[in-house]
Protein backbone atom coordinates (compact mmCIF):
# COMPACT_ATOMS: atom_id res chain seq x y z
CA UNK A 1 0.00 0.00 0.00
CA UNK A 2 1.44 3.42 -0.74
CA UNK A 3 1.76 6.62 1.53
CA UNK A 4 -1.00 8.31 -0.56
CA UNK A 5 -3.64 5.31 0.03
CA UNK A 6 -2.69 5.31 3.94
CA UNK A 7 -2.97 8.91 4.47
CA UNK A 8 -6.13 8.21 2.53
CA UNK A 9 -7.50 5.06 5.08
CA UNK A 10 -5.60 6.89 8.29
CA UNK A 11 -8.02 9.70 7.88
CA UNK A 12 -11.29 7.98 7.74
CA UNK A 13 -10.15 5.70 10.49
CA UNK A 14 -9.44 8.98 12.47
CA UNK A 15 -13.14 10.70 11.22
CA UNK A 16 -15.06 7.57 12.30
CA UNK A 17 -13.05 7.35 16.03
CA UNK A 18 -13.56 11.24 16.44
CA UNK A 19 -16.87 11.85 14.66
CA UNK A 20 -15.45 15.16 12.89
CA UNK A 21 -13.10 15.61 9.82
CA UNK A 22 -11.68 19.39 10.84
CA UNK A 23 -8.64 18.19 9.68
CA UNK A 24 -6.13 17.70 7.04
CA UNK A 25 -3.64 15.08 7.76
CA UNK A 26 -0.25 14.65 6.29
CA UNK A 27 3.17 13.11 7.34
CA UNK A 28 3.89 15.50 9.58
CA UNK A 29 0.49 16.06 11.61
CA UNK A 30 0.68 14.80 15.19
CA UNK A 31 -1.39 13.93 18.24
CA UNK A 32 -1.28 17.40 18.84
CA UNK A 33 -2.36 18.88 15.30
CA UNK A 34 -5.94 17.34 15.80
CA UNK A 35 -8.62 18.38 17.54
CA UNK A 36 -10.02 15.54 20.36
CA UNK A 37 -6.81 13.33 19.78
CA UNK A 38 -5.87 13.11 23.25
CA UNK A 39 -4.82 10.98 26.00
CA UNK A 40 -8.19 9.88 26.38
CA UNK A 41 -9.06 8.95 22.84
CA UNK A 42 -5.09 7.68 21.52
CA UNK A 43 -5.67 4.18 22.39
CA UNK A 44 -9.23 3.63 20.69
CA UNK A 45 -7.44 5.38 17.41
CA UNK A 46 -4.27 3.08 17.54
CA UNK A 47 -6.82 -0.24 18.55
CA UNK A 48 -8.67 1.45 15.25
CA UNK A 49 -5.99 1.52 13.24
CA UNK A 50 -4.53 -1.92 14.13
CA UNK A 51 -8.10 -3.40 12.88
CA UNK A 52 -8.04 -1.35 9.92
CA UNK A 53 -4.87 -2.57 9.12
CA UNK A 54 -4.86 -5.98 10.38
CA UNK A 55 -1.77 -5.49 11.95
CA UNK A 56 -0.51 -5.23 15.38
CA UNK A 57 1.77 -2.70 16.67
CA UNK A 58 4.73 -3.74 19.13
CA UNK A 59 4.97 -1.96 22.72
CA UNK A 60 8.49 -0.24 20.96
CA UNK A 61 6.92 0.93 18.08
CA UNK A 62 3.46 1.92 19.61
CA UNK A 63 5.49 4.63 22.26
CA UNK A 64 8.39 5.76 19.35
CA UNK A 65 5.73 6.59 17.10
CA UNK A 66 6.44 10.54 16.97
CA UNK A 67 3.92 11.64 13.65
CA UNK A 68 1.74 10.22 11.10
CA UNK A 69 4.95 9.68 9.08
CA UNK A 70 6.26 7.45 11.42
CA UNK A 71 2.91 5.81 11.62
CA UNK A 72 3.29 4.77 8.14
CA UNK A 73 6.94 3.55 7.78
CA UNK A 74 5.91 0.74 10.55
CA UNK A 75 2.68 0.49 8.66
CA UNK A 76 4.39 0.17 5.14
CA UNK A 77 6.54 -3.00 6.83
CA UNK A 78 3.70 -4.81 8.08
CA UNK A 79 1.58 -4.67 5.11
CA UNK B 1 17.87 21.34 51.33
CA UNK B 2 18.58 23.63 48.34
CA UNK B 3 21.44 25.29 49.43
CA UNK B 4 23.32 21.00 48.09
CA UNK B 5 22.33 22.21 44.82
CA UNK B 6 25.53 24.56 44.35
CA UNK B 7 27.35 21.44 45.42
CA UNK B 8 26.23 18.98 42.20
CA UNK B 9 26.46 22.19 39.48
CA UNK B 10 30.21 22.62 40.69
CA UNK B 11 31.44 20.72 37.61
CA UNK B 12 30.01 17.01 38.41
CA UNK B 13 29.73 14.51 35.54
CA UNK B 14 26.83 12.77 36.33
CA UNK B 15 24.02 13.86 34.55
CA UNK B 16 21.30 16.65 35.42
CA UNK B 17 18.67 16.02 32.72
CA UNK B 18 17.88 13.64 30.04
CA UNK B 19 15.69 15.80 27.42
CA UNK B 20 13.78 14.80 24.30
CA UNK B 21 17.21 11.98 24.40
CA UNK B 22 19.77 14.08 25.03
CA UNK B 23 21.65 13.93 28.58
CA UNK B 24 23.41 17.43 29.90
CA UNK B 25 25.74 17.05 33.13
CA UNK B 26 25.68 18.59 36.14
CA UNK B 27 28.64 21.00 34.54
CA UNK B 28 26.56 21.87 31.52
CA UNK B 29 23.66 22.93 33.71
CA UNK B 30 26.19 24.86 36.52
CA UNK B 31 27.56 27.17 33.45
CA UNK B 32 23.60 28.04 32.69
CA UNK B 33 22.54 28.56 36.44
CA UNK B 34 25.37 30.67 36.95
CA UNK B 35 24.96 32.83 34.24
CA UNK B 36 20.94 33.17 35.23
CA UNK B 37 21.81 33.70 38.74
CA UNK B 38 24.30 36.54 38.14
CA UNK B 39 21.83 38.25 35.65
CA UNK B 40 19.40 37.80 38.90
CA UNK B 41 22.05 39.61 41.24
CA UNK B 42 22.20 42.41 38.72
CA UNK B 43 18.43 42.58 38.38
CA UNK B 44 17.86 42.97 42.33
CA UNK B 45 14.56 44.93 41.93
CA UNK B 46 13.43 41.78 40.24
CA UNK B 47 11.41 40.12 42.66
CA UNK B 48 9.31 37.97 40.62
CA UNK B 49 9.98 36.72 37.48
CA UNK B 50 7.61 34.55 34.32
CA UNK B 51 8.88 32.17 32.96
CA UNK B 52 7.69 30.87 29.44
CA UNK B 53 6.71 27.04 30.10
CA UNK B 54 9.25 24.75 27.69
CA UNK B 55 11.29 21.69 27.89
CA UNK B 56 14.42 22.27 27.58
CA UNK B 57 17.57 23.05 29.97
CA UNK B 58 17.45 26.65 29.73
CA UNK B 59 14.11 26.60 31.00
CA UNK B 60 15.40 24.28 34.15
CA UNK B 61 18.45 26.56 34.22
CA UNK B 62 16.61 29.42 34.87
CA UNK B 63 13.93 27.66 37.32
CA UNK B 64 17.11 26.48 39.70
CA UNK B 65 18.85 29.94 39.44
CA UNK B 66 15.63 31.68 40.66
CA UNK B 67 15.30 29.31 43.58
CA UNK B 68 19.03 29.80 44.58
CA UNK B 69 18.21 33.74 44.36
CA UNK B 70 16.12 35.73 46.15
CA UNK B 71 13.67 36.43 43.80
CA UNK B 72 10.88 33.63 42.58
CA UNK B 73 9.27 32.44 39.90
CA UNK B 74 5.68 32.31 37.82
CA UNK B 75 5.13 29.34 34.98
CA UNK B 76 3.12 30.56 32.16
CA UNK B 77 2.01 28.40 29.79
CA UNK B 78 1.50 30.00 26.54
CA UNK B 79 -0.68 27.47 25.20
CA UNK B 80 -3.43 28.88 27.71
CA UNK B 81 -6.07 31.24 26.48
CA UNK B 82 -4.13 34.46 26.41
CA UNK B 83 -6.49 36.36 28.82
CA UNK B 84 -5.94 33.92 31.80
CA UNK B 85 -2.51 34.54 31.22
CA UNK B 86 -3.00 37.86 31.34
CA UNK B 87 -5.41 37.45 34.74
CA UNK B 88 -2.31 34.92 36.22
CA UNK B 89 0.82 37.92 35.57
CA UNK B 90 -1.31 40.88 36.71
CA UNK B 91 -2.54 38.56 39.99
CA UNK B 92 0.96 37.87 40.59
CA UNK B 93 2.31 41.11 39.91
CA UNK B 94 4.35 40.19 37.10
CA UNK B 95 6.72 42.90 35.85
CA UNK B 96 9.24 40.82 33.64
CA UNK B 97 9.27 37.30 31.88
CA UNK B 98 12.48 35.12 30.73
CA UNK B 99 11.73 32.88 27.55
CA UNK B 100 14.16 29.87 25.75
CA UNK B 101 11.98 30.48 22.87
CA UNK B 102 12.60 34.14 21.60
CA UNK B 103 9.41 33.99 19.52
CA UNK B 104 7.45 34.13 22.41
CA UNK B 105 7.93 37.84 22.82
CA UNK B 106 5.09 38.35 20.84
CA UNK B 107 2.58 35.98 22.93
CA UNK B 108 3.54 36.50 26.36
CA UNK B 109 0.96 39.17 28.05
CA UNK B 110 1.83 42.60 26.31
CA UNK B 111 2.31 44.53 29.55
CA UNK B 112 5.72 42.16 30.49
CA UNK B 113 8.87 43.46 29.70
CA UNK B 114 10.69 40.07 27.51
CA UNK B 115 14.23 38.85 27.94
CA UNK B 116 15.00 35.73 25.75
CA UNK B 117 17.37 33.84 27.62
CA UNK B 118 19.83 33.55 25.13
CA UNK B 119 20.58 37.37 25.28
CA UNK B 120 21.53 36.95 28.87
CA UNK B 121 25.18 37.30 28.83
CA UNK B 122 27.64 34.99 29.71
CA UNK B 123 29.36 34.91 33.09
CA UNK B 124 33.29 35.29 32.93
CA UNK B 125 34.71 35.35 37.10
CA UNK B 126 33.90 32.74 38.92
CA UNK B 127 30.75 32.78 41.18
CA UNK B 128 29.73 31.79 44.25
CA UNK B 129 25.95 31.06 45.27
CA UNK B 130 24.95 32.59 48.65
CA UNK B 131 21.83 31.70 50.63
CA UNK B 132 18.52 33.45 49.69
CA UNK B 133 16.36 34.80 52.20
CA UNK B 134 13.96 32.21 53.62
CA UNK B 135 10.85 34.74 53.41
CA UNK B 136 11.25 35.62 49.68
CA UNK B 137 9.20 33.78 46.86
CA UNK B 138 10.45 30.85 45.23
CA UNK B 139 6.88 30.02 43.21
CA UNK B 140 3.53 31.61 42.85
CA UNK B 141 1.41 28.79 41.37
CA UNK B 142 -2.15 29.38 40.35
CA UNK B 143 -4.59 27.08 40.91
CA UNK B 144 -8.50 26.76 39.64
CA UNK B 145 -10.52 29.33 41.45
CA UNK B 146 -14.37 29.18 41.93
CA UNK B 147 -15.00 32.74 41.77
CA UNK B 148 -13.90 32.27 37.65
CA UNK B 149 -10.54 33.31 38.10
CA UNK B 150 -7.75 31.60 39.02
CA UNK B 151 -5.75 32.19 42.38
CA UNK B 152 -2.13 32.48 43.54
CA UNK B 153 -0.74 30.37 45.91
CA UNK B 154 2.50 32.08 47.38
CA UNK B 155 5.49 29.95 48.67
CA UNK B 156 8.76 30.69 50.15
CA UNK B 157 11.74 29.52 50.41
CA UNK B 158 11.36 28.34 53.62
CA UNK B 159 8.53 26.68 52.95
CA UNK B 160 10.22 24.75 49.91
CA UNK B 161 12.86 23.79 52.10
CA UNK B 162 10.72 22.36 55.02
CA UNK B 163 8.75 20.46 52.13
CA UNK B 164 12.30 18.68 51.11
CA UNK B 165 13.74 18.07 55.04
CA UNK B 166 10.16 16.46 55.33
CA UNK B 167 10.81 14.28 52.35
CA UNK B 168 14.31 13.39 52.92
CA UNK B 169 13.14 12.68 56.87
CA UNK B 170 10.17 10.54 56.21
CA UNK B 171 12.17 8.92 54.65
CA UNK B 172 11.72 8.55 51.28
CA UNK B 173 15.50 7.86 49.77
CA UNK B 174 17.24 9.42 46.81
CA UNK B 175 20.54 9.44 45.83
CA UNK B 176 22.88 10.71 43.06
CA UNK B 177 22.37 7.47 41.27
CA UNK B 178 18.73 8.29 40.83
CA UNK B 179 17.13 8.35 37.57
CA UNK B 180 14.30 10.02 38.15
CA UNK B 181 10.66 10.76 36.02
CA UNK B 182 9.43 14.21 36.14
CA UNK B 183 5.99 14.16 34.33
CA UNK B 184 4.47 16.93 35.25
CA UNK B 185 3.68 20.56 33.81
CA UNK B 186 5.94 23.29 35.35
CA UNK B 187 2.36 24.86 36.28
CA UNK B 188 1.53 22.08 38.69
CA UNK B 189 3.34 21.60 42.07
CA UNK B 190 4.37 17.70 41.57
CA UNK B 191 7.09 19.56 38.63
CA UNK B 192 8.40 21.41 42.24
CA UNK B 193 9.21 18.25 44.07
CA UNK B 194 10.36 16.66 40.83
CA UNK B 195 12.29 18.79 39.82
CA UNK B 196 14.17 20.24 43.25
CA UNK B 197 14.56 17.20 45.49
CA UNK B 198 16.32 15.46 42.86
CA UNK B 199 18.94 18.22 42.35
CA UNK B 200 19.25 18.56 45.71
CA UNK B 201 20.41 14.84 45.58
CA UNK B 202 22.37 15.28 42.38
CA UNK B 203 20.10 12.34 40.55
CA UNK B 204 19.05 12.42 37.03
CA UNK B 205 15.92 14.04 35.65
CA UNK B 206 14.00 12.60 32.97
CA UNK B 207 11.67 15.03 31.45
CA UNK B 208 8.76 14.53 29.34
CA UNK B 209 7.90 16.12 25.60
CA UNK B 210 4.80 17.88 26.12
CA UNK B 211 4.35 17.79 22.23
CA UNK B 212 3.37 14.15 22.88
CA UNK B 213 0.76 12.18 24.58
CA UNK B 214 1.76 12.41 27.94
CA UNK B 215 1.50 8.57 29.05
CA UNK B 216 3.02 7.13 25.52
CA UNK B 217 5.93 9.65 26.35
CA UNK B 218 6.06 8.33 30.06
CA UNK B 219 5.89 4.79 28.55
CA UNK B 220 8.64 5.16 26.22
CA UNK B 221 10.86 6.88 29.15
CA UNK B 222 10.40 4.00 30.94
CA UNK B 223 10.92 1.77 28.35
CA UNK B 224 14.07 3.31 27.35
CA UNK B 225 15.83 3.81 30.62
CA UNK B 226 16.31 2.04 33.70
CA UNK B 227 14.52 4.92 36.02
CA UNK B 228 14.40 4.20 39.58
CA UNK B 229 12.31 6.97 40.86
CA UNK B 230 8.67 7.12 39.39
CA UNK B 231 6.04 9.39 40.63
CA UNK B 232 2.91 9.48 38.29
CA UNK B 233 -0.83 10.68 39.41
CA UNK B 234 -3.28 7.57 39.05
CA UNK B 235 -5.25 8.39 35.97
CA UNK B 236 -1.54 7.14 34.30
CA UNK B 237 -1.53 4.04 35.72
CA UNK B 238 -5.19 3.66 33.93
CA UNK B 239 -4.16 5.35 30.64
CA UNK B 240 -1.34 2.88 30.51
CA UNK B 241 -3.28 -0.37 31.23
CA UNK B 242 -3.54 -1.51 28.03
CA UNK B 243 0.15 -1.34 27.76
CA UNK B 244 0.79 -2.76 31.14
CA UNK B 245 1.07 -6.76 30.34
CA UNK B 246 3.89 -5.45 28.29
CA UNK B 247 6.11 -2.85 30.79
CA UNK B 248 8.69 -4.95 33.12
CA UNK B 249 10.09 -2.67 34.94
CA UNK B 250 12.23 -4.16 37.20
CA UNK B 251 14.07 -1.18 37.99
CA UNK B 252 12.25 0.83 39.90
CA UNK B 253 12.61 1.12 43.54
CA UNK B 254 10.59 3.78 44.32
CA UNK B 255 7.07 4.40 42.77
CA UNK B 256 4.66 7.70 44.12
CA UNK B 257 1.35 7.90 43.30
CA UNK B 258 -0.52 11.04 44.19
CA UNK B 259 -2.22 14.26 43.08
CA UNK B 260 -5.38 12.53 43.51
CA UNK B 261 -7.24 9.49 45.16
CA UNK B 262 -5.33 6.42 44.39
CA UNK B 263 -7.31 3.40 44.55
CA UNK B 264 -5.88 0.11 45.36
CA UNK B 265 -7.39 -1.96 42.21
CA UNK B 266 -5.74 0.65 40.60
CA UNK B 267 -2.45 0.10 42.12
CA UNK B 268 -3.06 -3.64 41.59
CA UNK B 269 -3.22 -3.47 37.91
CA UNK B 270 0.93 -2.21 37.56
CA UNK B 271 2.00 -3.83 40.80
CA UNK B 272 3.35 -6.85 38.46
CA UNK B 273 5.27 -4.49 36.29
CA UNK B 274 7.49 -3.00 39.15
CA UNK B 275 8.00 -5.79 41.43
CA UNK B 276 11.15 -4.48 43.24
CA UNK B 277 9.67 -1.08 44.40
CA UNK B 278 8.39 0.56 47.29
CA UNK B 279 5.12 2.10 46.84
CA UNK B 280 4.07 5.31 48.35
CA UNK B 281 0.82 7.58 48.35
CA UNK B 282 1.36 11.25 48.54
CA UNK B 283 -1.08 13.99 49.54
CA UNK B 284 -0.72 17.49 49.96
CA UNK B 285 -2.61 20.69 48.90
CA UNK B 286 -0.59 23.21 46.90
CA UNK B 287 -0.60 25.92 49.81
CA UNK B 288 0.97 23.66 52.01
CA UNK B 289 3.96 22.89 49.34
CA UNK B 290 3.08 19.85 47.37
CA UNK B 291 3.07 17.53 50.14
CA UNK B 292 2.18 16.89 53.80
CA UNK B 293 1.17 13.26 54.48
CA UNK B 294 3.11 9.89 53.25
CA UNK B 295 1.86 6.22 53.34
CA UNK B 296 3.89 3.41 52.39
CA UNK B 297 1.85 0.44 51.09
CA UNK B 298 2.24 -2.31 53.18
CA UNK B 299 0.95 -5.50 53.70
CA UNK B 300 -2.02 -4.28 55.27
CA UNK B 301 -3.03 -2.13 53.26
CA UNK B 302 -6.12 -4.21 52.56
CA UNK B 303 -7.71 -3.66 56.35
CA UNK B 304 -7.32 0.13 55.97
CA UNK B 305 -9.39 0.65 52.61
CA UNK B 306 -11.85 3.20 52.32
CA UNK B 307 -14.36 2.50 48.96
CA UNK B 308 -11.24 1.32 47.52
CA UNK B 309 -9.04 4.06 48.35
CA UNK B 310 -5.82 3.20 50.16
CA UNK B 311 -4.55 6.03 53.17
CA UNK B 312 -2.94 8.89 52.39
CA UNK B 313 -1.27 8.36 55.92
CA UNK B 314 0.96 9.82 58.12
CA UNK B 315 1.61 13.49 58.94
CA UNK B 316 5.24 14.18 57.39
CA UNK B 317 8.08 15.28 59.81
CA UNK B 318 6.88 18.92 60.93
CA UNK B 319 3.63 19.00 59.42
CA UNK B 320 0.64 20.04 62.47
CA UNK B 321 -2.84 18.62 61.42
CA UNK B 322 -6.09 18.57 63.03
CA UNK B 323 -9.44 17.30 62.21
CA UNK B 324 -12.07 19.67 62.75
CA UNK B 325 -15.86 18.26 62.84
CA UNK B 326 -18.58 21.17 63.21
CA UNK B 327 -16.05 23.67 64.94
CA UNK B 328 -14.65 20.99 67.02
CA UNK B 329 -11.21 19.07 67.26
CA UNK B 330 -11.55 15.38 66.62
CA UNK B 331 -9.12 13.44 68.57
CA UNK B 332 -10.70 9.81 67.96
CA UNK B 333 -10.32 7.23 65.59
CA UNK B 334 -12.80 6.57 62.67
CA UNK B 335 -14.66 10.05 62.84
CA UNK B 336 -14.65 12.00 59.89
CA UNK B 337 -13.85 15.89 59.49
CA UNK B 338 -12.45 18.39 57.91
CA UNK B 339 -8.48 18.45 58.02
CA UNK B 340 -6.74 21.43 58.40
CA UNK B 341 -2.89 21.60 57.89
CA UNK B 342 -0.35 23.84 59.43
CA UNK B 343 3.23 24.24 59.84
CA UNK B 344 6.26 25.53 57.79
CA UNK B 345 5.36 24.36 55.24
CA UNK B 346 2.31 26.46 55.13
CA UNK B 347 1.82 29.36 52.48
CA UNK B 348 1.55 32.67 53.91
CA UNK B 349 -1.61 32.77 51.48
CA UNK B 350 -2.89 33.86 48.28
CA UNK B 351 -2.11 37.08 46.31
CA UNK B 352 -4.16 39.98 46.41
CA UNK B 353 -7.19 37.62 48.03
CA UNK B 354 -7.88 39.06 51.66
CA UNK B 355 -11.33 37.65 52.26
CA UNK B 356 -10.02 34.27 51.06
CA UNK B 357 -6.94 34.66 53.25
CA UNK B 358 -9.58 35.51 56.01
CA UNK B 359 -11.87 32.78 55.79
CA UNK B 360 -9.15 29.54 54.58
CA UNK B 361 -6.76 29.98 56.96
CA UNK B 362 -7.74 29.78 60.60
CA UNK B 363 -5.64 29.78 64.00
CA UNK B 364 -6.85 26.88 66.64
CA UNK B 365 -4.88 25.85 69.55
CA UNK B 366 -1.55 23.68 69.01
CA UNK B 367 0.09 22.30 72.02
CA UNK B 368 -1.04 25.67 73.94
CA UNK B 369 -0.49 28.05 71.16
CA UNK B 370 -2.50 29.70 68.61
CA UNK B 371 -1.29 28.02 64.71
CA UNK B 372 -2.52 28.95 62.29
CA UNK B 373 -4.06 26.54 59.77
CA UNK B 374 -5.36 25.79 56.35
CA UNK B 375 -8.81 24.22 55.69
CA UNK B 376 -8.17 22.09 53.06
CA UNK B 377 -11.92 21.33 52.22
CA UNK B 378 -10.81 17.78 52.12
CA UNK B 379 -12.86 15.29 54.72
CA UNK B 380 -10.93 12.88 56.09
CA UNK B 381 -10.84 10.27 59.24
CA UNK B 382 -7.45 8.81 61.14
CA UNK B 383 -8.53 4.70 61.20
CA UNK B 384 -6.82 2.49 63.69
CA UNK B 385 -3.73 2.11 62.54
CA UNK B 386 -3.07 5.99 62.92
CA UNK B 387 -3.38 6.39 58.81
CA UNK B 388 -5.04 9.16 57.53
CA UNK B 389 -8.35 8.10 55.21
CA UNK B 390 -9.51 10.13 52.24
CA UNK B 391 -13.23 10.40 52.24
CA UNK B 392 -13.93 13.27 49.80
CA UNK B 393 -14.28 16.78 49.49
CA UNK B 394 -16.79 19.50 51.03
CA UNK B 395 -17.35 21.29 48.39
CA UNK B 396 -17.16 20.75 44.20
CA UNK B 397 -13.38 20.75 43.78
CA UNK B 398 -11.94 17.89 41.59
CA UNK B 399 -9.15 16.53 40.25
CA UNK B 400 -8.45 15.90 36.50
CA UNK B 401 -5.70 13.58 35.35
CA UNK B 402 -3.98 15.63 38.72
CA UNK B 403 -5.17 18.93 38.11
CA UNK B 404 -6.81 20.43 40.83
CA UNK B 405 -10.14 22.11 39.42
CA UNK B 406 -12.96 23.83 40.72
CA UNK B 407 -16.10 23.00 38.44
CA UNK B 408 -17.67 26.23 39.77
CA UNK B 409 -14.83 28.03 37.01
CA UNK B 410 -16.13 25.82 34.70
CA UNK B 411 -19.92 26.74 35.16
CA UNK B 412 -18.85 30.39 35.29
CA UNK B 413 -17.31 31.22 31.84
CA UNK B 414 -20.10 28.58 30.66
CA UNK B 415 -22.78 30.85 31.95
CA UNK B 416 -21.10 33.92 30.46
CA UNK B 417 -21.92 32.66 27.11
CA UNK B 418 -25.24 30.94 27.31
CA UNK B 419 -27.04 33.12 29.75
CA UNK B 420 -28.49 29.92 31.40
CA UNK B 421 -28.04 27.26 33.58
CA UNK B 422 -24.75 25.25 33.30
CA UNK B 423 -23.77 22.70 35.48
CA UNK B 424 -20.15 20.84 35.80
CA UNK B 425 -19.85 17.00 36.49
CA UNK B 426 -16.56 14.25 36.43
CA UNK B 427 -17.10 10.92 35.62
CA UNK B 428 -15.02 8.11 36.17
CA UNK B 429 -14.69 5.93 33.67
CA UNK B 430 -12.21 2.93 33.96
CA UNK B 431 -10.17 4.89 36.40
CA UNK B 432 -9.74 7.56 33.66
CA UNK B 433 -12.04 11.24 34.84
CA UNK B 434 -13.96 12.81 32.22
CA UNK B 435 -15.66 16.19 32.56
CA UNK B 436 -19.31 16.90 31.31
CA UNK B 437 -20.57 20.11 30.69
CA UNK B 438 -24.87 20.18 30.73
CA UNK B 439 -26.96 23.46 29.90
CA UNK B 440 -30.36 23.92 30.06
CA UNK B 441 -32.12 24.83 27.11
CA UNK B 442 -29.06 26.46 25.02
CA UNK B 443 -30.50 27.49 21.63
CA UNK B 444 -27.02 27.74 20.00
CA UNK B 445 -24.57 25.25 18.89
CA UNK B 446 -22.53 23.53 21.46
CA UNK B 447 -19.11 24.26 19.36
CA UNK B 448 -19.73 28.15 20.57
CA UNK B 449 -19.51 26.97 23.97
CA UNK B 450 -16.45 24.85 23.49
CA UNK B 451 -15.09 27.74 21.76
CA UNK B 452 -15.68 30.07 24.17
CA UNK B 453 -14.47 27.62 26.96
CA UNK B 454 -11.19 27.14 24.97
CA UNK B 455 -10.46 30.81 24.86
CA UNK B 456 -10.83 31.24 28.68
CA UNK B 457 -9.57 28.17 30.52
CA UNK B 458 -6.63 25.62 30.17
CA UNK B 459 -7.36 22.49 27.95
CA UNK B 460 -8.13 20.27 31.05
CA UNK B 461 -11.12 22.63 32.15
CA UNK B 462 -12.41 22.81 28.81
CA UNK B 463 -15.26 19.55 28.67
CA UNK B 464 -14.85 16.65 26.96
CA UNK B 465 -18.57 17.16 25.89
CA UNK B 466 -21.30 19.17 26.07
CA UNK B 467 -25.15 17.64 27.43
CA UNK B 468 -27.86 20.70 26.11
CA UNK B 469 -31.20 19.45 27.90
CA UNK B 470 -34.59 21.36 27.67
CA UNK B 471 -34.81 21.42 31.41
CA UNK B 472 -32.58 20.13 34.46
CA UNK B 473 -34.34 17.59 36.11
CA UNK B 474 -35.19 18.59 39.76
CA UNK B 475 -35.88 16.99 42.70
CA UNK B 476 -39.03 17.02 45.14
CA UNK B 477 -37.57 20.22 47.07
CA UNK B 478 -37.19 21.85 43.73
CA UNK B 479 -33.40 21.34 43.14
CA UNK B 480 -31.45 19.91 40.41
CA UNK B 481 -31.22 16.66 40.60
CA UNK B 482 -27.57 16.13 40.26
CA UNK B 483 -28.05 11.90 40.49
CA UNK B 484 -30.34 12.34 37.57
CA UNK B 485 -28.18 14.80 35.56
CA UNK B 486 -25.32 12.26 36.53
CA UNK B 487 -27.64 9.47 34.81
CA UNK B 488 -27.56 11.73 31.47
CA UNK B 489 -24.23 11.11 30.43
CA UNK B 490 -23.30 8.65 27.55
CA UNK B 491 -27.08 9.00 26.41
CA UNK B 492 -27.54 10.21 22.94
CA UNK B 493 -28.02 13.76 23.13
CA UNK B 494 -27.82 15.01 19.92
CA UNK B 495 -31.38 14.30 19.69
CA UNK B 496 -31.89 17.00 23.04
CA UNK B 497 -29.92 19.78 20.93
CA UNK B 498 -32.18 19.76 18.30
Amino acid sequence: MNRAQLLQETTQVLIKVLKHSNFTLTERTTAKDVKGWDSLSHMVIMTAIEKHFGITFTLIEMVNLTDIGSMFDILQEKL
Amino acid sequence: MLNQIPRHLQGSKNTAFVINDKAYSYAELGVLTRQYYHYLLQHTEIKLIGISMHNDIYTYAFMTAVVLSNCGYVILNLNNPPERNNVIAQEAGLKHIVSSIADDTHTVPSFLEFTALDTIPRVQEPLSFTEPDPQSTAYILFTSGSTGKPKGVRITKQNLNAMLVAIRDIPIPISETDKVLQMFDLTFDGSVLMLFMPLCAGATVYTIDPAKIKYMDIARIMVTYPLTYVFVVPSIISLLKPLLALLHLPSITTFIVGAEATAKSRLDTIMPSIPNAAIWNLYGPTEATVCVMAYRLDANVDNELHNDLIPIGKPMPGVKHLIIAEGNVITACDVKGELFIGGEQLTDGYVNDEERNHNEFVYYDWNGTPERFYATGDIVYKNKFGNYMYCGRKDRQVKIQGNRIELTEIEYHARQITGGQAIAMVQDKDGVQRLHLFVEDYAGEKDTITQYLESHLPACMVPNDIINLKQFPATESDKTDMRKLYNEIGKDNGRQNE
